[in-house]
């Protein structure tokens, strides 16, 4: 296990990286001069310069971007052009709302889809499987800031019973999550359903019938276990498209969290947080790949040997 | 990875060896999605949908951006079938408008990401070597951000806008084309009829273009189809941030974007509607790469 455990870290290291380098480079691609970009339309020629010194543009790429991965490092992700403030610090205060935006989100339609897909499965073309499936299909293809549109309009404008934008109050998560989950209970629904009509067809199935076991038993126990091997590791990866997600998500309920943060830099043209950010989510998005193949080598011993 | 025609798919007497030839991949293709009613109902109504945006500007009394300050914020009625918006233009006319363009950014975006993603995947598969490594970890690298962030990313760059946003959904569809073809590559490669047209002298290029690429295209085509729903709504989810085309044109996703704040005083049709239209294009797209995936390339299910 530890073994494959430093494998799957060391395979890391070349796409964090090329990753590291992209990022590094997006302020490069900006088009024209990036210090005069940075430093706003309005800039003097001194501020220009200043700017040029102060993101060590004057320096050759391969300096600057020793120097890029040191900051990186050191957790110094520079200061907001527009504000001043450290970007760390600004990240540090938007990541709760996003965090527990995501953790709702994952739990209610993981378990959500995880019965859902074992029920289809279980009554195979009954009309209770053709509805979660055209609910399912349905879930992939709404749009989810129109699906929280909606909610809101049901919801809080006309039954007035959440907010409209912001998150001072835990029941502020229920709208978001609901619509932030939607995509992922929906995938996860016909996950499921497909990995329990695999396994459901196993001989170690009939002959779990076969003793004479309950049937709850079989489908809970000796079925789904067996399922969840494919499922866990799309749980997971569905988390790191919920990171995705939540950027529109949070716009749509004016949520204040790092998806927030990215549109309104981009929107202020603050490059400073905009590259922070991109480094923060891609960063996120392979740490949380890397714990679902951690977890897949623990469910199941042979893939350790591959 | 089958190549689309092969004859011993077919159902044992529903046609002699003679007619089944003459159907050619074409014909076999619509026989089989002729049994899947879902899909191609799904079909009808993309027709059905694209064609009326077409006719609209000749058969509607209003064009998209007509402004009529006298009817702002009017609700559907038998004159505004959707409604009028908050300059009082007509919003079903403004619908269509978004259909063409969900329908353009789809098809192109996708389709340059499918034309380079081919070649990749087909030199990559074909040629081995340092130019599979390099086209892979490419890829690999694409697939490490989510699909959304990654438009978002490239947008920040390149500015928002319509062609803007055809290339940002363009590269992320490249990496998963690479990827189809080159497993499909990788298989017919061995196959004997290469191998006899090897020997029979053709060059890299006729290898690559007539024998191999042929026998990719079905996965192709079903990826293509799902992929455009997708590619519609990431694009207008881009708009709906204002990172997509300019506020003013008739857009689904901007439509919403400057809907909200009206839906907040209570006039639900300015987002209703345009929720809708992206809601059954993308719904349509999906049923109807389900449907051609299941007839055209089951192991495609797995993925």
């Amino acid at each position: 296990m530890f073994q494959y455990f430093v494998r799957r870290l060391l395979a890391l290291v070349p796409v964090i990286f090329i990753i590291s380098v992209f990022v590094f480079l997006f302020v490069h691609a900006l088009p024209g001069d990036p210090a005069r970009v940075l430093a706003g339309e309005n800039a003097t020629q001194a501020d220009v310069e200043a700017m040029r010194r102060a993101l060590n543009l004057d320096r050759s790429l391969p300096v600057q971007y020793v120097e890029f991965v040191r900051n990186l490092v050191t957790l110094d992700l520079g200061t907001s052009l527009r504000t001043g403030e450290p970007v760390w610090d600004m990240m540090m205060r938007a990541f709760p709302a996003t965090f527990w935006l995501s953790v709702a989100s994952l739990a209610w339609s993981v378990v959500f889809g995880l019965i859902a897909g074992v029920i289809s499965a279980r009554r195979r073309d009954s009309f209770a499987d053709h509805s979660a499936m055209v609910l399912a299909v349905s879930g992939i293809s709404i749009p989810p800031f129109w699906l929280g549109l909606l909610l809101m309009q049901v919801f809080s404008v006309q039954l007035g019973w959440f907010g409209t934008s912001g998150f001072d109050d835990w029941s502020d998560l229920v709208l978001p999550s609901i619509t932030l989950g939607a995509g992922v209970a929906a995938v996860m629904a016909r996950f499921t359903r497909s990995a329990m009509v695999d396994v459901i067809r196993e001989d170690y199935v009939r002959t779990a019938r076969a003793k004479g076991l309950r049937e709850r038993v079989v489908v809970w126990k000796h079925t789904l276990r067996n399922a969840l091997i494919p499922v866990v590791t799309m749980a997971g990866l569905q988390f790191g498209f919920l990171l995705g997600g939540s950027i529109v998500i949070e716009r749509v309920f004016r949520w204040p969290g790092l998806g927030s943060m990215l549109i309104e830099a981009i929107n202020y043209r603050d490059f400073v947080v905009v590259q922070a950010e991109l480094m923060l989510f891609s960063l996120e998005f392979l740490l949380i790949n890397l714990a679902v193949d951690l977890l897949y080598g623990i469910i199941n011993p042979a893939i350790r040997y591959r | 990875m089958t190549p689309t025609a092969t004859p011993d798919t077919a159902t044992p007497g529903t046609a002699t060896s003679e007619t089944r030839r003459t159907r050619g991949p074409v014909g076999e293709f619509w026989r089989r999605l002729r049994q899947r009613r879902v899909a191609l109902a799904a079909m009808l109504i993309l027709l059905a949908i694209y064609l009326f945006a077409f006719a609209a500007p000749y058969v509607l009394p209003y064009g998209p951006n007509d402004f009529d300050y006298l009817n702002t914020l009017q609700g559907p009625s038998a004159t505004h079938w959707a409604g009028t918006d908050e300059f009082g233009r007509d919003i079903f006319a403004r619908l269509m408008n978004g259909a063409k363009l969900s329908m353009f950014i789809g098809f192109t975006s996708v389709g340059i990401g499918a034309a380079f993603g081919i070649v990749a995947g087909l030199l990559a598969g074909f040629y081995g070597g340092w130019i599979d490594s390099i086209t892979m970890r490419m890829s690999d690298v694409l697939f490490a951000f989510p699909g959304v962030l990654l438009a978002i990313g490239i947008v920040a760059i390149l500015g928002p806008g319509l062609s803007n946003v055809i290339i940002a959904v363009a590269i992320f569809s490249l990496p998963a084309f690479a990827r189809i073809v080159r497993s499909g590559t990788l298989a017919l490669k061995e196959s004997t009829y290469v191998e006899a047209a090897r020997a029979a002298g053709a060059s890299d290029m006729v290898i690559m273009g007539r024998h191999i690429l042929p026998g990719t295209l079905s996965a192709v085509i079903v990826y293509f189809t799902m992929r455009i729903g997708t590619s519609i709504l990431t694009a207008t989810s881009l708009s709906f941030l204002g990172l997509g085309v300019e506020p003013s044109i008739a857009e689904w996703g901007a439509m919403l974007s400057t809907g909200r704040d009206y839906m907040l005083a209570g006039e639900w049709h300015l987002t209703v509607f345009p929720g809708l239209a992206i809601f059954i294009t993308v719904l349509c797209f999906n049923l109807l790469g389900d449907g051609l995936r299941d007839a055209l390339d089951p192991k495609l299910e797995q993925t």
